[in-house]
C-alpha cells in the first residue's frame, strides 16, 4: 500500500499538476481580490478532465499556497490578498518595513508547519473530529461567534471603546441588504445593487488598501531603500520564531484545524481566533498589532491549518467545512468520490493517496513560495509615484472581478476613504473587517435559535459545548473593561 | 481632541441607526427579535460609547486649560488643507473617483491606462516613461486577467450603444 | 524631462487623452459598421446570478464548455450575484435581445415578484429549454421514530408547532416545498415552523446535531449523511422515485397529491427573434442528449430534465402561479 501510494503520488504528471497549481495559488493569493475560492471556481472545469488524483491534487494545492500568499501583499504593501491574512496585516506590515525579505521566510515556514499540522489532523483523526464539528449547532455558533467579536475588541486592548465602536461600523455596513432570516430589506435607501449587501472582498480591499495608498502617495518621492532586500541573514527571523515560540504555532494550528473544521467557519476566522487567544496569552500583548512576530506566527499558521481542516467534514459527511472545500465537493463528485464514510472503504488507496498529496502539497511549498518571495519582494524597488497608482488598478479590476458589478468598485473605493478617516481617528480597522465577518453570523444564529426553542432562552445554555463556549465569550467580552477600570484607577 | 471627534461621530451614528430603524419591527410574532432588533443594540452602545468619550475628553480638555487648546487645534486643521501630503492625498482622491466613473463610459482597459499615466505624470514621473510603463501595464493586465484567467472587465457603454 | 515648462505639460497630456479617446471611438465605429450575417457570429454570454463553484455555475460551465466542443460556439459565463438572485436575473431580462446574453434561470425567479424583491418573473423571458430539476425530499434523523411520511404528517397535524423545519431561506425553494407538502395532506402550515437556514448544507449539519427535526432538500444533497447513517429520506416530492436513492418513496405513492423542487433552465430576453431561440435550443438539446453530459449531471447528483421552448413556457407559468399561492396559503404575503 505505501509503496503503491507513492507511485501514484510521485507520476511526473501529478508532480507537475500541483507545481503548476502552486505558482496559480501564488498569482491568485497575492493578487487582492482574486482569493483561493474564486480560485478553486476556476479551477474546477479543468479537473473534470483529469484523473481524479492530479485533479483533486490541483485544487489542494491551489489551495494552501494561495492561503500563504495572501501574506505577501500583506508584507509588502499592507494589503491583504485574500481574506484569511486579514488578521496579521498590521503586524506584518510594520515588520515587512524593515525586514521584508525576512518576514516572508518565517511566514513561509509557519504557513508549511500549520498545513502539515492540519494535515496531519486531517489524516489521522477526521472521523472523530469530523463528529465532533457536524455536533455545532446554531447555538454553538452563536457563542463561538459572539467570542470571535469579541476578539476585534481584545486586538485593540489600548483603547477598548474605539474598538467596539468599529465593531459597531462594521456590524452595520453588514447589516445592509435583504436580511437573512425574514427577508426584510434593510438599510438599502431604494438601492437594488444594495439588496445583496456590501460585498466582503472589495469592502476589505478598500478598508485595507486604500488608506495604505493614501499614505503613500502624500509622500509621492520617497521609496524603500533597496538594502533592504538584501539581509545578510534571511532565515534568522524564521529559526527565531520555530524556536521561541514553538507553544504559540502549535497552539495556534491545533486551533486552525479545529475551526475549520468547523462547517460554519474558514481560514479566515481561522486566524482571527488564534490570533485573539495569543494577544490574550502572550507574555507582550501590547506588541500584537504594531509589528508582533508572534502575532504573525499565530496568524499564519492557523489560517493554513484550517485548510486542511476544512476538508475534514467534508471527506466523512460531504458536509464542507468552508468555501473552498464547498466547490471541492463538486470536483470530488464529478469523479464519482461520493463523500461519506464508505469513501473511506471503496477507494482507500486513492484516498490515501490524497492525504500524502496534502503533505507532499505543503512540502512543495517551500520550493515555490521561496521561488514567489525572491520575485515578489523586487516590488518595492519601484517608486511609489508608478507603485501606487499600479496598485489603485488591482484593487479596482479585483474588486469589480469578485462580481462582476461596478457597484463593488465604488464600496471598495467610499469604504477605502471611510478607512483613511478611521485610521486618522484611531479605530482599528481590523475590528471593522471582523465585524463584518461575524455580525451577520451572530444575529443570524441568536435569532434563528430562539426560533427552534420558541423564545425559551434558556436553549443557550443546554449543551455542555455552548455553555463552555458561553462562559469563555462572556469571560474575553468582561476582561478589557475591567483592565481599563483598572488602569483608571492606577 | 481626536476623542471628543470619535464621540461625537459615535453619537450621530448613533442617532442615525434609529433613525434607519424606523420603518422596521424590533420584535415580530409573538416576540421574536426583527431586523431592527440588532442595529438599534449596536445604536445604544454607539450612543454610550459617544457619551464616554465625550465626557472624558472635555473632562480632561478642562483640566488642561480647554479653550486655548481647541482654538489651536481648529488652527491646526487650517494648516493641515495647506499641508502638501494632504494635497497629494486628496489629488489622489479625486483621480481615482474619475478613473472609476469613467469605467463604464470608455471601457476598462483604455481608462485604466489613462488613469496609470496621468497619476504617474502628476507625481512626477516623466512623460515618456510614465507612458511606457503605464502600456506595458495594460498590456500585462490584459493578457494575465483576460486572455488566460477570462476576468470580466466592464464594456464600454459607448461601445455597446454603436453596437445595437 | 521632455517638456520643460508646465503649460506645455499639461497641454501634451489633454492632446494625448484626445488622441487615445478619437482612435477608440473610431476604432467603435468601425466594428459597428459590419453587421452580423448570422448567429452567432461572436461570443455568447451566459449569465449565472450565483457565485461560482454553486450548483448552478458548475452546470452552466459544463453547458458552456460542451457548447464550445459540440457546436464550435464561443461561449463566457459571467456571474452576476447578489441581492438573492434578483440582480443576475434584471440583467438577463434587461439585456439586448440579440441572443448574445443568454440567461440561465433559476427557480427563485418564480418568486422575485411575489416577495416583493424585484419585478422580474418569467413574463420579462422567452424560455429556451429546461435542462435540470431536483425534487425536494423529506429528510429526518436516522433515529427519528416516525416509521414512514404519514406517521410524520400525522405528528405534525397533533402536535401543531412542536417539530421545527428548515433547508433554506424564508420563502426559498424547500420552505415552498414544505408548505404544498403539508397543505396538501390537509396540515395547516404553520403547524410546521420554519427555521431560515442559509442553505441545505448548514441545515443538514443543524439536523444532524439537534438543532431542527426536519430537512426538505433533495436527496443528493443529503446522500452522504444517508450514507454515514446519520439521516435518513422519508419522502420526495417527486412523479418517480429517484434511482440513486430507490427506497424513498414519492409522496404521491403515499396519497399525497404534491410533487415539487428547484429547477435550472436558459432563457432570453423576451423580444428575441424566434429564429435565435430555436436555433439556441436545438444546439444545448444536442448538449443534454450528450454521454458527458449525462455523465456529468450523474455524478454530481443533479437531476436531468427535458422541456422544449413552448413546454417551458407553460411550466414557468404555473411554477409561478403555485408558488403565488403557496406563499399566499402561509401568510408570507
Amino acid at each position: 500500500m505505501f509503496f503503491e501510494v507513492l507511485q501514484m503520488i510521485l507520476q511526473p504528471n501529478v508532480l507537475f499538476a500541483i507545481l503548476i497549481a502552486e505558482f496559480f495559488g501564488v498569482f491568485i493569493g497575492a493578487m487582492p481580490g482574486l482569493t483561493a475560492t474564486m480560485a478553486t471556481a476556476l479551477l474546477v472545469p479543468f479537473t473534470y478532465f483529469m484523473d481524479p488524483l492530479t485533479g483533486i491534487s490541483m485544487i489542494i494545492a491551489m489551495a494552501a499556497v494561495a492561503i500563504f500568499a495572501g501574506d505577501i501583499p500583506a508584507v509588502l504593501l499592507k494589503i491583504p490578498g485574500t481574506p484569511a491574512s486579514a488578521a496579521q496585516t498590521l503586524d506584518a506590515y510594520v515588520l515587512g518595513r524593515t525586514k521584508p525579505v525576512s518576514t516572508l521566510y518565517t511566514d513561509l515556514t509557519c504557513s508549511v508547519i500549520g498545513g502539515i499540522v492540519g494535515s496531519l489532523i486531517l489524516i489521522f483523526t477526521s472521523p472523530v473530529l469530523a463528529e465532533f464539528a457536524v455536533n455545532f449547532s446554531s447555538v454553538e455558533y452563536f457563542w463561538l461567534t459572539l467570542w470571535g467579536l469579541s476578539m476585534a475588541v481584545v486586538i485593540s486592548a489600548e483603547k477598548p471603546i474605539k474598538g467596539v465602536l468599529g465593531v459597531i461600523i462594521g456590524f452595520l455596513i453588514a447589516t445592509i441588504g435583504i436580511e437573512p432570516v425574514y427577508g426584510y430589506v434593510r438599510f438599502t435607501f431604494g438601492r437594488v445593487e444594495l439588496l445583496g449587501g456590501i460585498s466582503f472582498i472589495p469592502a476589505m480591499i478598500g478598508l485595507f488598501a486604500v488608506p495604505e495608498l493614501l499614505r503613500q502617495i502624500s509622500r509621492p518621492y520617497e521609496r524603500y531603500e533597496v538594502q533592504l532586500l538584501k539581509s545578510k541573514k534571511p532565515y534568522e527571523m524564521a529559526l527565531t520564531a520555530l524556536s521561541k515560540f514553538k507553544t504559540t504555532i502549535t497552539r495556534s494550528a491545533l486551533i486552525g484545524t479545529l475551526i475549520g473544521a468547523l462547517p460554519g467557519a474558514g481560514a479566515d476566522i481561522a486566524a482571527w481566533t488564534s490570533y485573539g487567544v495569543t494577544k490574550r496569552l502572550s507574555k507582550k500583548p501590547e506588541e500584537l498589532g504594531k509589528g508582533s512576530l508572534e502575532g504573525v506566527v499565530a496568524a499564519t499558521s492557523a489560517n493554513n491549518a484550517a485548510i486542511s481542516g476544512a476538508w475534514i467534514p467534508l471527506l466523512v459527511f460531504g458536509i464542507p467545512g468552508d468555501s473552498i472545500t464547498a466547490i471541492a465537493l463538486g470536483a470530488l463528485m464529478a469523479h464519482g468520490l461520493r463523500p461519506g464514510p464508505m469513501l473511506f472503504q471503496r477507494h482507500g488507496t486513492l484516498i490515501t493517496a490524497i492525504f500524502a498529496v496534502f503533505i507532499l502539497a505543503n512540502l512543495l511549498m517551500l520550493l515555490v513560495g521561496y521561488i514567489s518571495i525572491k520575485l515578489s519582494s523586487n516590488m518595492l524597488r519601484i517608486p511609489r509615484n508608478i507603485l501606487v497608482p499600479l496598485i489603485a488598478l488591482f484593487c479596482v479590476i479585483g474588486s469589480y472581478a469578485v462580481n462582476n458589478s461596478l457597484f463593488d468598485v465604488w464600496s471598495m473605493f467610499v469604504l477605502g476613504i471611510l478607512g483613511y478617516f478611521m485610521e486618522r481617528l484611531g479605530i482599528p480597522i481590523p475590528s471593522v473587517v471582523l465585524a463584518i465577518i461575524l455580525g451577520p453570523m451572530v444575529e443570524f444564529n441568536f435569532i434563528t435559535t430562539l426560533m427552534k426553542s420558541d423564545l425559551n432562552p434558556l436553549i443557550f445554555v443546554s449543551r455542555p459545548i455552548s455553555i463552555a463556549l458561553a462562559v469563555l465569550a462572556l469571560f474575553t467580552w468582561i476582561l478589557p473593561f475591567i483592565r481599563t477600570r483598572k488602569n483608571y484607577r492606577r | 481632541m481626536k476623542d471628543i471627534i470619535v464621540g461625537i461621530i459615535s453619537l450621530s451614528l448613533g442617532v442615525f441607526i434609529i433613525m434607519l430603524c424606523r420603518d422596521l419591527p424590533i420584535f415580530i410574532a409573538k416576540g421574536y427579535p426583527g431586523p431592527s432588533f440588532f442595529p438599534l443594540i449596536l445604536s445604544s452602545i454607539s450612543l454610550i460609547c459617544g457619551l464616554v468619550l465625550v465626557v472624558r475628553s472635555y473632562r480632561g480638555m478642562k483640566m488642561s486649560g480647554g479653550n486655548a487648546n481647541l482654538r489651536q487645534n481648529i488652527k491646526l486643521l487650517g494648516n493641515l488643507v495647506k499641508d502638501i501630503p494632504v494635497r497629494n492625498a486628496i489629488k489622489f482622491i479625486v483621480l481615482m473617483a474619475v478613473y472609476i466613473l469613467l469605467i463604464p463610459h470608455i471601457g476598462f482597459l483604455l481608462t485604466s491606462m489613462l488613469f496609470m499615466f496621468i497619476v504617474q505624470v502628476a507625481y512626477g514621473v516623466s512623460m515618456s516613461r510614465a507612458l511606457t510603463i503605464s502600456f506595458a501595464a495594460i498590456l500585462s493586465i490584459y493578457l494575465l486577467f483576460i486572455v488566460v484567467l477570462k476576468v470580466v472587465v466592464p464594456e464600454p457603454i459607448l461601445g455597446t450603444l454603436v453596437f445595437r | 524631462m521632455v517638456f520643460s515648462s508646465g503649460i506645455s505639460k499639461s497641454m501634451s497630456i489633454l492632446i494625448i487623452v484626445l488622441l487615445i479617446v478619437v482612435v477608440a471611438g473610431g476604432l467603435y465605429y468601425y466594428t459597428s459598421v459590419s453587421a452580423p450575417p448570422q448567429y452567432p457570429s461572436k461570443p455568447i454570454t451566459f449569465i449565472v446570478s450565483w457565485s461560482a463553484g454553486g450548483g448552478t455555475d458548475r452546470t452552466a460551465r459544463m453547458l458552456a464548455a460542451l457548447l464550445e466542443n459540440m457546436s464550435g460556439w464561443k461561449v463566457v459565463v459571467e456571474n452576476k450575484v447578489g441581492g438573492g438572485g434578483t440582480i443576475g436575473h434584471l440583467a438577463m431580462a434587461t439585456a439586448p435581445p440579440d441572443g448574445y446574453t443568454v440567461g440561465i434561470i433559476t427557480f427563485e425567479l418564480s418568486t422575485f415578484e411575489w416577495m416583493g424583491l424585484a419585478n422580474v418573473s418569467y413574463k420579462n423571458f422567452k424560455p429556451v429549454i429546461l435542462y435540470n430539476k431536483d425534487p425536494a425530499a423529506v429528510i429526518v434523523r436516522a433515529d427519528a421514530p416516525w416509521k414512514d411520511i404519514i406517521e410524520l404528517t400525522n405528528y405534525i397535524k397533533e402536535n401543531p408547532g412542536k417539530l421545527k423545519a428548515s433547508g433554506t431561506a424564508k420563502g426559498g425553494v424547500w420552505d415552498i416545498g414544505r408548505i404544498g407538502w403539508l397543505k396538501n395532506a390537509g396540515v395547516n402550515p404553520g403547524a410546521l415552523p420554519w427555521v431560515p437556514s442559509t442553505g441545505a448544507a448548514p441545515c443538514l449539519q443543524e439536523l444532524v446535531a439537534g438543532g431542527i427535526d426536519i430537512c426538505t432538500c433533495s436527496l443528493p444533497e443529503a446522500g452522504p449523511l444517508i450514507e454515514a447513517g446519520k439521516v435518513k429520506g422519508l419522502a420526495v416530492m417527486a412523479d418517480e422515485r429517484n434511482p440513486a436513492f430507490p427506497d424513498v418513496p414519492t409522496l404521491k405513492e403515499k396519497g399525497i397529491n404534491w410533487s415539487f423542487g428547484t429547477w435550472r433552465g436558459v432563457a432570453v430576453p423576451k423580444d428575441t427573434p424566434d429564429s435565435i431561440v430555436k436555433i439556441l435550443h436545438d444546439n444545448i438539446r444536442k448538449v443534454i442528449n450528450s454521454s458527458q453530459w449525462k455523465e456529468f449531471m450523474d455524478k454530481n447528483g443533479f437531476g436531468m430534465a427535458y422541456l422544449p421552448s413552448d413546454e417551458f413556457a407553460k411550466f414557468l407559468e404555473k411554477d409561478y402561479r403555485d408558488v403565488g399561492e403557496l406563499l399566499k396559503a402561509a401568510g408570507y404575503i
